[in-house]
């Protein structure tokens, strides 16, 4: 996995090619589609029990707001209260330093054996590589990224990183890796993950988490599992460290009861997911168990970049992936064509952000820009308006293809002519009637041509809608004149 | 030192909001997002959700019908080995200690750290109860150890009626300044379903979740 993984760094993204292969992969389409769908429908069921959800999201939305406006202030805040809690506060701007800062830790206490919780900017951070190559023990606890760690692959999706495998493909990975006999029964499959991981819960020195949420006027952490890998994580271990990046941070309590409303019922359509940790500090004198030493490491990463541009509202994500499910695309080519931590509708707009626009300039492209994301977001992030700034932002880096430029050029001069506008329309519909048959264009030149080797592209209708207004403006003000009369 | 400073980081973050935005006051409440209002029937509430979430509910008159009842159970689930917290306020304690060891099962030292790994039933009361959750809040300290309501493959919580809260604004408000260093809300028994969204219960923490709730 090292090697995979620090060959990351200056890997070139293959997106169209990876897409075309997952887009032939029926297999995987029907699995993500089946599987995005049923979590989708489930968010629609569970939200309108909030009574006016569109104002809850928007109350959501306001407290990010507000608290992003004010970071520096309330991360003062929550870092005094954790000290006061007696936890100890570490700060890493970039990925290494937060690595050698969880390693650091691991020595100091003398840790070997390490369960971790999912955390999705550990991912981003590589941290499991860097703790093995301190000669750690770690293993993920959540049993999709059990499953992701001994087959060494990456999440494909950000609450159920495992969706792409099958529960053959489990079977067969648990068969070999831990020993098993082959079966493809998940309650079997999850069993034999539970007693191998019982062990090592039972045994390490160290756990650690990623945040959910971070109350600044508690000190409180709070992290949400349904496995309870989490609360094992952070209860049983004699060292615990919880790693958040700067975004997670909100003001109150009562914020905290918005976002457990909205979390859950947007990420899987629970009402509530079955396990909400507050953690608030390291064990008490009259305590019996919990860990003795608490470190809470904040972590940057190019995230006061984002704050300090105009893409500051994608820091109100709370990571619940609604926006993959409800995604034509990312339900298409499911989540490892993106190559990113974060795929889908928010992973197009942060990863560029994260890493380096150039890089990763594909990605801002890949949306039909349905306004699918914005419908589900529970924190109402405008990744459409936000995809279509970033496009803007590549065109002035000179990072848009030539086609583009031309084609936006020559669109541009059209559209403001009224003779040109006529007149192209015209020779438009003429020479793309010329190609059709029955209805349908089989195959197109050029550029075109990536439409139709995948799919048919509709023939035009026969008599353009602008040659047809006029009639179907007389009729219009006629149904209107009749309703009013009524 | 590893990584930054305090000062250094926070620097950072305020040279990022050298342009603030216009201002976005904090709302002064979030009454907005309540579900469950108070005067509503909570234990029936209470009761439908915890069921809808999958947990056993049963609703008893008073302590000396908990404790039975938690004997049935015991017995119902060939339970050979239990864990009661060591709390004063617990209900009826003394009482379901006995009865417990009249029926031969084995009452884990709380002391032991490894007894929630061998018990068989983990019993705890709880903190608070959320109506609009079906949620039980449990928390640290004072003679409860956190791994009894989460290592063992059977959770038994005792609630009393008026433990039960309406909606997640008032068990956030009720916490106020008073938290223990774990406070877990518990809205189901521990699941999963990594493997192709199918659910399968009892992952780490216990498959059965039951509330025994007096009055």
């Amino acid at each position: 996995m090292s090697a995979g993984r620090a060959g990351q760094r200056e890997f070139k993204p293959d997106f169209k090619r990876k897409a075309a292969l997952a887009v032939h992969d029926k297999h995987l389409r029907e699995t993500f589609d089946r599987c995005t769908r049923r979590q989708d429908v489930g968010r629609r069921a569970a939200l309108p029990e909030l009574g006016d959800p569109l104002a809850v999201r928007n109350l959501a939305a306001r407290i990010k707001n507000h608290t992003l406006q004010n970071l520096d202030r309330y991360l003062e805040q929550l870092i005094d209260n954790v000290e006061k809690l007696g936890g100890q506060v570490h700060f890493a701007e970039t990925g290494e330093q937060a690595c050698a800062i969880v390693t650091d830790i691991a020595r100091r206490t003398g840790s070997k054996s390490i369960v971790k919780g999912k955390s999705m900017v550990s991912e981003e951070i590589e941290l499991d590589d860097a703790l093995e190559a301190a000669g750690l023990d770690v293993v993920e606890t959540d049993l999709g990224e059990y499953i992701l760690q001994l087959s060494r692959e990456k999440p494909c999706h950000i609450v159920t990183p495992a969706i792409h495998m099958t529960k053959e493909g489990v079977g067969r990975l648990f068969a070999e890796k831990l020993g098993i006999d082959y079966t493809n029964d998940p309650e079997s499959l999850t069993a034999a993950a539970r007693t191998v991981l019982r062990e090592k819960f039972q045994h390490a020195d160290m756990g650690m988490t990623g945040a959910n949420f971070a109350v600044a006027e508690t000190g409180s952490i709070c992290i949400v599992t349904n496995e309870g890998n989490g609360r094992f994580c952070s209860s049983r271990p004699r060292v615990l460290v919880t790693m958040m990046g700067i975004e997670k941070v909100i003001p109150r309590m009562k914020d905290l009861s918005v976002f457990l409303k909205l979390l859950s019922k947007s990420a899987t359509g629970q009402r509530m997911t079955c396990y909400t940790s507050l953690i608030n500090g390291p064990k008490r004198p009259d305590d019996f168990d919990g860990p003795e030493e608490f470190h809470l490491v904040i972590i940057d990463k190019n995230r006061t970049k984002i704050l300090a541009s105009d893409y500051r509202e994608t820091l109100r994500c709370i990571r619940c992936g609604a926006c993959l499910n409800a995604c034509p695309v990312y339900r298409t080519i499911g989540g490892h064509t993106y190559e990113s931590v974060y795929p889908g509708p928010i992973g197009k707009l942060i990863t560029p952000m994260l890493r380096c626009l150039e890089t990763y300039e594909h990605l801002p492209q890949a949306s039909t820009l349905c306004h699918a994301c914005f419908e589900a977001c529970p924190a109402r992030i405008d990744t459409p308006r936000m995809l279509i700034e970033m496009r803007y932002e590549l065109r002035k880096r000179g990072r848009m293809p030539w086609l583009y430029r031309i084609g936006f050029k020559f669109w541009r001069i059209g559209m403001n002519s009224k003779f040109l506008y006529h007149w192209g329309a015209k020779f438009y519909h003429w020479s793309m009637d010329l190609f059709a048959r029955e209805g349908w264009h089989r195959r197109l030149f050029g550029p075109a041509a990536e439409w139709t080797n995948q799919r048919d592209f509709p023939a035009l209708a026969d008599r353009p809608f602008h040659d047809r207004w006029a009639k179907l403006e007389a009729e219009l003000d006629a149904m209107e004149r009749q309703t009013k009369e009524k | 030192m590893l990584g930054e400073t305090r000062g250094q980081f926070l620097t950072r973050v305020r040279k990022a909001l050298t342009h603030r935005g216009k201002p976005v006051d904090l709302p002064a409440d979030v009454e907005i997002a309540r579900v469950i209002r108070s005067d509503e029937d909570l234990a029936q509430v209470f009761m439908t959700r915890a069921e809808e979430a999958k947990i056993h509910v049963y609703r008893v008159a008073d302590e000396d019908a908990m404790v039975d009842k938690v004997i049935e159970l015991l017995v119902a689930t060939r339970a050979t080995s239990t864990m009661v917290p060591v709390v004063e306020t617990f209900p009826a304690r003394d009482r379901l200690v006995t009865r417990i060891q009249e029926q031969g099962i084995v009452l884990c030292d709380t002391d032991d750290p490894e007894a929630s790994f061998s018990a068989d039933v983990g019993i705890t009361d709880v903190r608070a109860a959320i109506a609009e959750t079906g949620s039980m809040c449990i928390a640290s300290g004072g003679g409860r150890r956190r791994l009894a309501s989460l290592a063992v493959p059977c959770h038994i919580a005792i609630v009393r009626a008026e433990q039960i809260v309406p909606d997640l604004i008032d068990w956030t408000s009720s916490l106020g300044n008073d938290l223990a260093a774990s406070e877990v809300l518990v809205s189901g028994p521990s699941k999963t379903a990594d493997i192709e969204l199918l659910l399968v219960m009892g992952v780490h923490g216990p498959k059965v979740e039951h509330v025994i709730l007096i009055g």
